[in-house]
């Protein structure tokens, strides 16, 4: 399968799921690659627990490749909409079950200080600045009621689209944008109140 | 990565800002604006790494499963209880050379699997389990402060939160309970006038309400009519209860109910 250019196309998740379902472990490493950062970025905003967040994070591919195995997924639905369906299935069961409490706006995350793998920045003061403002971001997004908090969630760490979005939350699109519109305005009011000079005065 | 000239601050409310105007935007959507782009920049960076070995963990767990579901044969096995049958009579049959023998071994065989078949088909009756469990009262003081009918003492049949819910009703906010310290028992969603036809319509969320964090979701999808057991680590947690409603049946409900309905939580003991 080429383009008139003569350049490859990328496999669709489609066909990746089920030659994976089928075994191909070739296949495996593809979807996986594809999906692993998105998902992580998404689960971990909602937890702030990193490990909890790689078990989740895990836990979604398991699951889609049992449903593929079984034939239980629709093919032609976006695969990436399903998958973050079962990453908010995930992290909602994980917030019940454990009681999971956010942690608080602290110095002492151990997920952004522990973590031995982050990539060196030519600019340290500025990849640190980048890290609190998205710590405080996903801060945030977590004090947003649930299903502004869920939408938000999904865009802004899932980068999905209003139509993945819609599919994922089970609501029409007008609804999904609605919720956006309300939480991005409260956003922006609750950033407006935490800016440093803001609160020096 | 965001250029590093770019204050965070005035990227986070440029995107906001990006993504509130998109929500309104006509015709053929563009998701994704450049601030918004560079926000989840941002966001990619102030994230953990996965581990290394991620793939090669996952793909090893991928394996197990595999090994632990039902081969092929097996599952054909299953699914063709026609195929049990005629490998029961053949294994009997090398056994047993009277015909009629045989047949009745293999009916005795067959009841045998229905009998086992209907045993792991019987549904299991649905048990509380820890997280699932509520207190079920609130304490006087905040009963009146936060809308509910103000009881005291927990006993079965007791109002102990009741509201007007319309069109109009803030419901982002929903209704804050406190449970009081000494509550036991179940509680029950009750929605007088609703058919019961509409019950699937609106469903009631429960959260632990902690100021300045997320709501921490207790219970979900809580039906009319339907009894949640009593736990006490809620006891004196403020609790909101916020309905919910099933997505595209919210318009129908209201055409059907005008003048709104009204929620209760009641004690059942």
């Amino acid at each position: 399968m080429e383009e008139a250019t003569g350049a490859p196309l990328p496999p669709t998740d489609d066909y990746l799921l089920a030659r994976i379902a089928g075994g191909d472990d070739d296949q495996f490493h593809v979807f996986v690659d594809r999906h692993k950062r998105p998902l992580m970025v998404f689960i971990y905003h909602r937890l702030r627990d990193v490990h909890r967040s790689e078990d989740l994070t895990q836990e979604v591919f398991i699951k889609a490749f049992m449903a593929a195995r079984k034939g239980n997924w629709r093919r032609g639905r976006s695969v990436k909409a399903w998958l973050f369906s079962i990453a908010a299935n995930l992290v909602t069961d994980s917030v019940r079950t454990r009681a999971y409490r956010a942690a608080s706006a602290s110095d002492s995350d151990p997920g952004l200080q522990s973590d031995p793998s982050a990539p060196e920045e030519d600019n340290p003061l500025a990849a640190a600045a980048y890290a609190e403002s998205a710590r405080r971001v996903g801060a945030l997004v977590r004090s947003l009621p649930s299903e502004q908090r869920e939408v938000v969630a999904l865009k802004v760490f899932g980068g999905l689209t209003f139509a993945e979005l819609a599919s994922v939350v089970g609501a029409p699109e007008p609804t999904v944008k609605t919720r956006m519109q309300l939480a991005t305005r409260k956003l922006r009011e609750l950033w407006s109140l935490r800016r440093p000079d803001h609160a020096s005065s | 990565m965001p250029p590093p000239s770019q204050d965070p601050h005035d990227l986070v409310q440029t995107a906001c800002r990006e993504m509130e105007e998109g929500t309104t935007s006509k015709g053929v959507e563009s998701d994704i604006g450049p601030a918004e782009r560079r926000l989840r920049e941002m966001i990619d960076m102030g994230t953990p790494s996965l581990p290394a070995d991620f793939n090669s963990r996952l793909l090893q767990k991928w394996r197990d499963v595999q090994k632990a579901l039902p081969s092929s044969s097996a599952r054909q096995w299953i699914a063709q209880p026609g195929a049990v049958w005629r490998e029961v009579r053949q294994f009997i049959g090398v056994l047993l050379t009277d015909r009629r023998q045989v047949v009745a071994v293999a009916l005795v065989a067959l009841l045998v699997l229905i009998g086992v078949h209907a045993l792991i088909e019987r549904p299991i009756e649905p048990r509380a389990t820890p997280e699932s469990r509520l207190e079920v009262a609130m304490s006087p003081a905040r009963g009146a402060a936060d809308g509910g009918a103000g009881v005291g003492a927990v006993s079965a049949g007791m109002v102990f939160a009741d509201w007007h819910v319309t069109r109009d009703a803030d419901l982002e906010t929903g209704r804050f309970v406190t449970w009081p310290k000494e509550a036991r028992g179940t509680v029950r969603v009750e929605i007088p006038g609703l058919d019961s036809n509409d019950r699937e319509l609106l469903h009631l969320s429960l959260y632990i309400d902690n100021p300045g964090e997320e709501f921490n979701l207790i219970v979900r999808n809580m039906r009319p009519g339907v009894s949640v057991a009593s736990a006490e680590r809620w006891a004196g947690v403020r609790v909101r209860i916020a309905p919910f409603f099933y997505p595209g049946g919210e318009a129908a409900l209201w055409k059907k109910y005008p003048s709104g309905l009204h929620i209760r939580l009641v004690a059942t003991g």
